[in-house]
């Protein structure tokens, strides 16, 4: 095949590639947190202020990741969606190669090959590779997240595996830029970059190749991730289950069986990629027509699978694991292969089997990946025309997806969460209700009470002033009516009203079905500027299966005299149970005599405290 | 060293009678135990008639002769891993520093990739299924391997308990021999009598789920087959780190481990990893797919992997690693296993006790398991289903019923379905002589069994029928509901399973026989009863409370209540 027939089959192949991100950009749906972003651009004009002001508030109370803006954007005008996705999922490869080769890709057919079997392993390893690529949370916070990484590194690589060049001072702002947008990308892949990073630096120093841009990548990297690391957001997130989780307790109460078993998981995820290079050795080896491999190779192969291995041991001090936070020790290990591929490629045997069958399984995925965001996409559209079109204040009925579970392709119904039903119900369509229109065991119902907030001004607001500044409903999640109160403190308006001050914020629940002797409130939570009182209790299910809401020992009401369970229409008094499998708090045992929701309560003398939910 | 290898053996068998002693009868293995209970006067002849393939005769002599399962199964044990390092060292091991690290390293392997290794090692049921077929198939493979020349009745006995073990073994062994002997003509007794056992094997037991498994789809299939793809990764990536780090010392020209000529054939190797991956894709295909069944592939893996792990040992450092890892594996797997089942053994003796100490007739409490799940060692609660209780109760210790306080959220109730036997044109004679039951099961599935087994000794001519009478069915035809019936030669005693919760809350009841004997079904709940659709004997009900549910397919003459269950949310 002659050099410009390559190019021609490199250029067609790097396009179809681009359009089939483009096809699958302009089917993806719109789900779980692509609506918070919905509600945003409902509110504000799409702009870099309102893009300020979204980055401020998720920093400091929220989300702090770079991705999270990202996503807001990407949710914003559809073409940003459109033009930028696919790019950023094109450049992954090239970009992975370029940190695995020291050089940029050439338009041949082998480097063609060695770029197919790198994007093949990427989705072969990571364990939801549909849902890191096509789903636009996770793809700005993982699938950018690593992109931007490796974009920084990329540089490095090139200019330290090449004759020393002009030092370019025109890059400085740019790497710190880029080195603050890696740091502020993800919390377990920033500890292994820096390290990378501090190596890179020490070696260019030592060899005399220190360039000032370089010190500026390596300095916004530094300064991004304890940004991101430390990011008071973090302590608000998820109602500050990350201060509850420091991760030296979480790495401690994990133990060596439970971090081994993330290795474990991660290795059993790469299996199927790590095996197919082990055949692929195996055969080229067998045939002995392999040149020696280049130390130059070896090094970047062990760097590659150890800063693969350091992404996944991050893990060990990380509350959350596996799945998505596999994706960019996916991307490093599946450069690590692709390095052992291309050796393997100097036997022509070898390129033409590896090429066949990596391209076989290259072709099923991407069949795969478009048949099944074109089947979700149409069930989504025809559930947002639903909900668009029904009358403010209704309460609309939706059928679920086929594709309800989640699975390696597809997130699966978003709408089984009945918080999500809520919230899309009320602040992206103003209506009353969302429901399925049938009975489904994967579905949350809807909590049959709901809560009441009650403010204090000081000054005293009006009554008609009071309403004025009122949400036009509470959600019946405290986690959710928590993050109202926030986004209301500071975005406004309760937080802005002029000349008052919020002193104090009371949820109640009404219509509890608890009969309490004592006839005591009912509170979800109750907040002054100085203290915030709730009891943080949440559904478990224990090692035997047996249902329990289990409560955060810190949140447990200092005088609890009674705790209660409210399901089925009847109220049963309990007694909590210790926690000897986590030692998280007290357990409230719940007996499920029908399906519906369990409330658990945990009464003070004074009054009586929603301590968690139970649905089944 | 030789004192050393017999050490190491005898430790290994000691541990794994340990085990045996304290392991409880549990799970498929009561069924053994159900058979005994019905057949109390069965001579040698209906024994044989019941168990003649190798899995069913070693499965009901473990789980009804203790000792057996002290004895001879830690011999197999050693048996199937002696014979599994014989066939990737191409001969007998011998008492050398080599030869007993080629040992640990194989009983190593097996422990780390063998998913669920504790079950498939210690659970009566897997263990004669799958350890003692598995290990006559690595001595046949072995004999072929070795050229070695083994008597001929020999061969054939032995290719019996193969062919009629499992079989993925039954397969990967013929498949096997017939790679290593095809060309030889002294071993066609061994490969035509392997196959014609295999033949045997496959075609008693139903045929392969072909279209279960293609009805399933690709996408349920690969995720079903994570397990096997999971469990080689421990040992190719324990190969392949070793790889990774020889490859380093070849790059910066450090000593290497061995001379190439002596290095594994790399292509003997990749087809034995394709041949790891076809056989669990085999697995799939059943009759029954769980962890233990994946055990031949185990083995052809780790015959695939032991050569280069020996091979790499032959240098100081590696073989320090190796021996370290080896050690490391051995102590944990063996400390786990006597922990875990001397508490296990505690709980099932105790168990086994009050149920042998109660009264013929009485019910009998006895508390779960402290695991209710399963585990890599545990099978876990085993009286979770109405089912196996009632089959163990009445039918293995003539109980009225088992119950297990506290309850948990797996546990089944028992439906408490009552029954009466209702007998015409036999005498009373003949009646004693068909010997009903004294108790009848109050689980449905159970007592048509019995009622099945009953009707087989009644004097042809007779009709029975079993009458459910505490089922409120208020039929406007007045039809009688009944479990079975038998009417002349006519016995509609229907195998019906209940499926499930599905997505939309709903349980199937699926019968797989008398399908065009009813046309309508109704779903009773709290003595309300609701028409719903016969849908070809699969009608639906999703109950909504706690209580009886029960489905009862009608025609025009009678009712029969096919299923009930009492729902658990």
């Amino acid at each position: 095949m002659t050099v410009r027939t390559e190019r021609l089959v490199f250029a067609t192949a790097v396009l179809a590639m681009w359009a089939f991100y483009v096809v699958q950009a302009v089917h993806t749906p719109t789900l779980l947190d692509d609506w918070y972003q919905l509600t945003w651009h409902r509110h504000h004009a799409f702009g870099a202020a309102s893009i300020w002001e979204y980055g401020h508030y998720n920093y400091f109370h929220f989300n702090p990741r770079i991705g999270d803006v990202l996503l807001l954007i990407v949710n914003g005008p559809r073409w940003i969606h459109l033009v930028f996705t696919p790019l950023v999922q094109l450049a992954l490869v090239p970009l992975a190669f370029t940190v695995a080769f020291a050089r940029l890709p050439r338009a041949t057919l082998r480097d063609l090959a060695v770029l197919m079997v790198l994007q093949l392993a990427i989705w072969l390893i990571t364990p939801i590779p549909g849902i890191v690529y096509f789903y636009r949370p996770f793809a700005t916070n993982y699938l950018w997240s690593i992109a931007t990484m490796l974009a920084l590194f990329a540089p490095y690589r090139l200019e330290l595996a090449r004759e020393p060049r002009a030092a370019r001072p025109w890059l400085v702002p740019i790497m710190f830029v880029l080195g603050w947008c890696a740091g502020m990308g993800n919390e377990h892949t920033g500890p292994t970059a820096m390290l990378a990073m501090a190596c890179l630096i020490v070696w260019a120093w030592r060899t005399q190749r220190l360039r000032a841009w370089m010190i500026a990548g390596a300095l916004g990297l530094f300064i991004g991730y304890p940004m991101l690391f430390l990011a008071p957001g973090q302590a608000e997130r998820y109602a500050g289950m990350a201060t509850k989780s420091a991760p030296v307790k979480v790495l401690v109460e994990r133990g060596v069986t439970g971090n081994t078993e993330i290795v474990l998981d991660f290795l059993g995820e790469a299996q199927l990629a790590i095996d197919f290079v082990i055949l692929a050795v195996l055969v080229a080896w067998r045939r002995r027509a392999l040149p020696a491999f280049s130390k130059a190779s070896y090094i970047a192969l062990v760097v590659l699978i150890v800063a693969a291995g350091g992404m996944v041991c991050t893990q060990f001090a990380s509350p959350t694991v596996g799945e998505r936070l596999f994706f960019a020790p996916a991307v490093l290990l599946a450069a690590a292969l692709a390095i052992v591929i291309e050796w393997l490629f100097a036997d022509a045997r070898a390129l033409r089997i590896v090429a066949v069958v990596a391209g076989l399984l290259f072709a099923y995925h991407i069949v795969r990946f478009v048949d099944v965001l074109d089947d979700g996409y149409g069930e989504n559209q025809h559930r947002v025309e639903l909900l668009a079109s029904a009358p403010a204040n209704s309460d609309v009925k939706v059928p679920p997806y086929a594709m309800w579970k989640r699975t390696r392709w597809w997130w699966g119904d978003d709408f089984q969460y009945a918080s999500l039903r809520e919230y899309v119900a009320n602040e992206v369509y103003d209506l009353h209700s969302i429901d399925y229109d049938r009975p489904l065991h994967w579905s949350e119902p809807a909590p049959p009470d709901h809560f009441v907030a009650t403010p204090t001004f000081a000054p005293p607001l009006s009554a008609e002033d009071q309403a004025r500044v009122m949400p036009r409903y509470i959600p019946t999640f405290w986690e959710w009516a928590l993050v109202q109160l926030r986004r209301s403190k500071t975005l406004g308006p309760i937080g802005t009203v002029p000349g008052h001050r919020l002193v104090h914020y009371t949820v109640d629940i009404a219509g509890s079905g608890l009969s309490d002797p004592h006839h005591r409130p009912v509170r979800v939570f109750d907040w002054t500027p100085s203290q915030l009182a709730f009891v943080d209790g949440r559904q478990y299910d224990d090692p035997n299966g047996r249902p329990w809401v289990r409560v955060w020992q810190p949140s447990v009401p200092v005088m609890a005299v009674d705790t209660f369970v409210v399901g089925c229409g009847r109220t049963q008094r309990v007694e909590t149970e210790f926690d000897r499998f986590e030692h998280v708090g007290p357990l409230i045992p719940i007996d499920i005599g029908c399906r519906g929701t369990f409330s658990a309560f945990m009464c003070d003398p004074q009054v009586c405290w929603l301590a968690g939910r139970y649905w089944r | 060293m030789k004192r050393a290898l017999i050490a190491c053996v005898a430790a290994f068998a000691l541990v794994h009678a340990v085990v045996a002693l304290w392991t409880p009868v549990q799970g498929d293995a009561w069924l053994h135990w159900v058979w005994a209970g019905r057949h109390p006067d069965g001579g040698v002849g209906t024994w044989l008639l019941a168990h003649h393939t190798f899995a069913e005769a070693v499965g009901y002599v473990l789980a009804r002769v203790a000792w057996v399962h002290i004895v001879v199964s830690p011999l197999v044990a050693v048996a199937l891993v002696v014979g599994t390092c014989t066939i990737a060292l191409r001969r007998l091991p011998r008492a050398t520093g080599d030869d007993l690290l080629a040992l640990g390293l194989v009983s190593a392997l097996i422990w780390i990739a063998q998913p669920h290794a504790g079950m498939a090692w210690f659970y009566i049921p897997s263990v004669a299924t799958h350890v003692y077929g598995a290990a006559i198939a690595v001595w046949l493979v072995a004999a072929a391997r070795c050229g070695w020349i083994v008597p001929w009745p020999l061969v054939i006995v032995a290719s019996y308990c193969v062919g009629t073990s499992t079989r993925a073994i039954a397969l990967v062994t013929l498949v096997a021999v017939f790679v290593l002997v095809r060309r030889q003509r002294n071993m066609r007794v061994l490969l035509g009598a392997l196959l014609v056992a295999t033949v045997y094997g496959f075609a008693r037991a139903p045929l392969l789920e072909i279209g279960k498994i293609l009805r399933r789809g690709l996408d349920p299939n690969l995720f079903v087959l994570k397990l096997p793809i999971e469990a080689i990764g421990k040992v190719v990536s324990l190969v392949a780190a070793f790889a990774l780090v020889e490859l380093g010392r070849r790059v910066f020209g450090r000593l290497v481990a061995g001379d190439d000529d002596a290095q594994p054939d790399p292509r003997a190797s990749a087809w034995l990893v394709v041949a790891y991956l076809a056989t669990s894709v085999f697995c799939l295909f059943g009759p029954h797919y769980y962890e233990a069944t994946l055990l031949p592939a185990t083995l052809v893996l780790v015959v695939a992997a032991v050569p280069w792990l020996l091979w790499f040992a032959r240098q100081r450092g590696y073989r320090i690693t190796l021996i370290a890892f080896v050690v490391a594996v051995q102590v944990i797997a063996w400390a786990t296993s006597l922990a875990t089942y001397h508490w296990i053994g505690e709980e099932g003796a105790r168990r086994m006790e009050l149920i042998a100490a109660a009264k013929p007739g009485d019910v009998v409490t006895v508390p779960p398991y402290s695991d209710i799940l399963a585990t890599n060692w545990f099978f876990g609660e085993d009286f979770s289903t109405a089912r196996m209780r009632q089959l163990v109760a009445v039918e293995a210790f003539g109980l009225r019923g088992i119950e297990i306080l506290p309850e948990f959220r797996r546990l089944e109730e028992n439906p408490h379905i009552m029954v009466e036997l209702q007998v015409d044109g036999a005498t009373p004679a003949q009646l004693a002589e068909a010997s009903p039951p004294k108790i009848w099961s109050t689980v449905p599935s159970v007592a048509r069994e019995q009622f099945d087994q009953f009707v087989h000794k009644l004097e042809p001519g007779a009709d029975a029928r079993l009458v459910v009478t505490n089922v409120a069915f208020l039929d406007a035809k007045a039809r009688p509901l009944v479990l079975a019936w038998l009417h002349g030669s006519e016995l509609v005693s229907p195998r019906v399973v209940a499926s499930t919760l599905d997505e939309e809350n709903r349980y199937t009841v699926k019968m797989y026989t008398d399908l065009g004997r009813f046309n309508e079904a109704w779903w009773i709940q709290a003595g309300v009863a609701t028409k719903t659709p016969y849908r070809n004997g699969s009608p639906r009900m999703r109950p909504t409370l706690p209580v009886l549910s029960a489905i009862v397919v009608c025609n025009a003459d009678r009712c029969l209540l096919a299923d009930a269950l009492v729902p658990r949310f």
